[in-house]
């Protein structure tokens, strides 16, 4: 042995501390950013266009974007990412309206207890199963289909209506 | 498929009736002033242990919006008489904001040619004598519905004073009762976008004020004025009395019954005829008949033929020279009664 495969040697089992070190502590590296906007028309050069601008003024009645923008600001990649979200109160969640790239989105129609694909989901009301309405979903979950690699950033978000 | 049809149509009307429902119970919405939140949490593992990272709670206040719905209560056009003492035509403001809200109330007497929800054109000719005022539960001290809470309908009643006695039958008195958002102290008009900086109706934050109204169906008020309107219309019925009088002779001294002629000595029937050509009976109704009793004497005792309409035998006296009979009711509609009696020429 070399003294420079001990270098290489010494180099990784230093790698391997770190990443041990960054396992066990919640570091937090990944950064959870969450906004309330909402579209409104402008007119710009004659031509009307939809903008997205911060909830400023909100009416019953009206729809509002939330979104979570997530970065991995650590050096590891993030397994079993999963983010999820409560419908806020006094708001409906707008059918079809979830989004998350690289994500597959479960609802839950029992306060977060259990998650599941829409048509997958049922009420029970008065005995009677039937199929669950997107306004009865009270949360949302989005899980990673891969690893966050680190430095890897991107929004899930959703529309819901205020009651 | 055809089953499968069957299912889609099956959850479909399900999933109306079930929003129908549930917008019913929060037509007002959420309450003004409600701070909504949103907080995200994300899970993952590194390293095979598990982390959690919480979001920033993303807020917002829900501002207030203010709607509300006008529209007249009576089933049909109210109908009154002429020399009435007082007559109301009915209402109903309904709150559909998310915050309790004043209403200031104020009526319009409507021009001639106005449409109501119950006849159109409209024929006015002698309505402008009426008074009219917007009161709320017919008393009369207060034009302001104060502090109503949302869905919760409210009656007022525009109230007219003194029908004058010179309505004709048939006329349409139109009026369109106006509620206009105001704060508490029953005045202060409300302006649309503007943030109320002084937590009006119990608002513990600032919240923009929204004017959510549309215009009404007559182009009374128009959208996003914080005004709600409707119409409401009265309709005169009225007897409309006529009187005919014919005299026929029918006898002579000379030529007896064949073709008498009009020469002292003869004597002539009189025929009065009152006819009601009004939508509604007369009552009260008294003939008096005064005879030139220098060329006539008045011979036997008035008869009234034809009594179909009669609700009462009329009563009657001969003074001289007036012939006073009262015929009591005259029902609407073309009822007619009749007046006989003879005299003799001198």
């Amino acid at each position: 042995m070399n003294h420079l495969s001990m270098k290489k040697i010494a180099a990784a089992l230093l790698l391997l501390a770190v990443c041990a070190t960054s396992g066990l502590a919640a570091d937090n590296s990944l950064k959870l950013v969450s906004k309330a906007e909402k579209e409104v028309t402008v007119t710009r050069d004659g031509k009307k266009e939809a903008k997205l601008v911060p909830v400023e003024k909100a009416l019953p009645g009206e729809v509002v974007l939330f979104t979570n923008h997530y970065t991995n600001t650590g050096s590891t990649p993030a397994e079993e990412a999963a983010i999820t979200n409560p419908v806020p109160q006094h708001m409906v969640y707008v059918d079809g309206s979830a989004f998350g790239a690289g994500t597959t989105i479960t609802f839950s129609v029992d306060k977060g207890k259990t998650f599941d694909l829409p048509a997958n989901l049922t009420k029970t009301v008065k005995g009677k199963k039937r199929p669950a309405r997107a306004d009865e979903y009270t949360n949302i979950r989005w899980t990673f289909t891969s690893p966050l690699p680190p430095g890897k950033e991107g929004d899930v978000g959703f529309k819901a209506r205020l009651k | 498929m055809k089953s499968m049809l069957k299912q889609t149509a099956a959850v479909l009307v399900l999933g109306l009736l079930a929003l129908g429902t549930a917008e019913k119970a929060h037509a007002g919405g959420t309450a003004a002033g409600t701070t909504v939140t949103n907080t995200a949490t994300l899970n993952y593992t590194v390293g095979g242990v598990g982390q959690t990272s919480q979001s920033n709670s993303a807020s917002f206040t829900v501002d207030r919006k203010i709607n509300l719905t006008v529209s007249h209560a009576d089933g049909a056009i109210v109908t009154i008489n002429p020399g009435q003492a007082t007559a109301s035509l009915k209402f109903t403001i309904t709150n559909t904001g998310n915050s309790k809200m004043s209403f200031k109330l104020s009526s319009v007497d409507l021009a001639a040619s106005s449409t109501t929800p119950f006849a159109a054109p409209n024929n006015l000719s002698n309505k402008t004598t009426a008074s009219a005022g917007a009161y709320t539960d017919l008393a009369k001290s207060s034009q302001v519905v104060a502090s109503l809470v949302p869905d919760t309908p409210t009656t007022v009643y525009i109230i007219v004073d003194n029908l004058p006695l010179s309505l004709a039958d048939g006329d349409i008195l139109a009026y369109a009762l106006k509620a206009q958002a105001v704060y508490e102290d029953g005045t202060t008009v409300i302006t649309n976008n503007l943030l109320d900086t002084s937590n009006h109706y119990g608002a513990t934050v600032n919240v923009y004020n929204v004017l959510a109204d549309d215009k009404d169906a007559y182009n009374d008020d128009s959208k996003n004025d914080g005004i709600g309107a409707d119409r409401d219309a009265f309709k005169v019925l009225a007897p409309v009395l006529s009187i005919t009088k014919n005299a026929t002779t029918i006898s002579d001294p000379v030529n007896l019954t064949t073709n008498p002629k009009n020469i002292p000595g003869a004597t002539v029937e009189y025929l009065v005829t009152v006819q009601n050509a009004g939508s509604i009976a007369a009552n009260g109704v008294t003939i008096t008949d005064s005879l030139p009793t220098a060329s006539v004497t008045y011979v036997n005792a008035w008869t009234s033929p034809d009594n179909a309409t009669w609700t009462a035998v009329p009563a009657g006296s001969y003074v001289a020279p007036t012939l006073t009979v009262i015929f009591g009711t005259i029902n609407g509609s073309g009822g007619k009664m009749y007046l006989k009696y003879d005299v003799t020429i001198n």
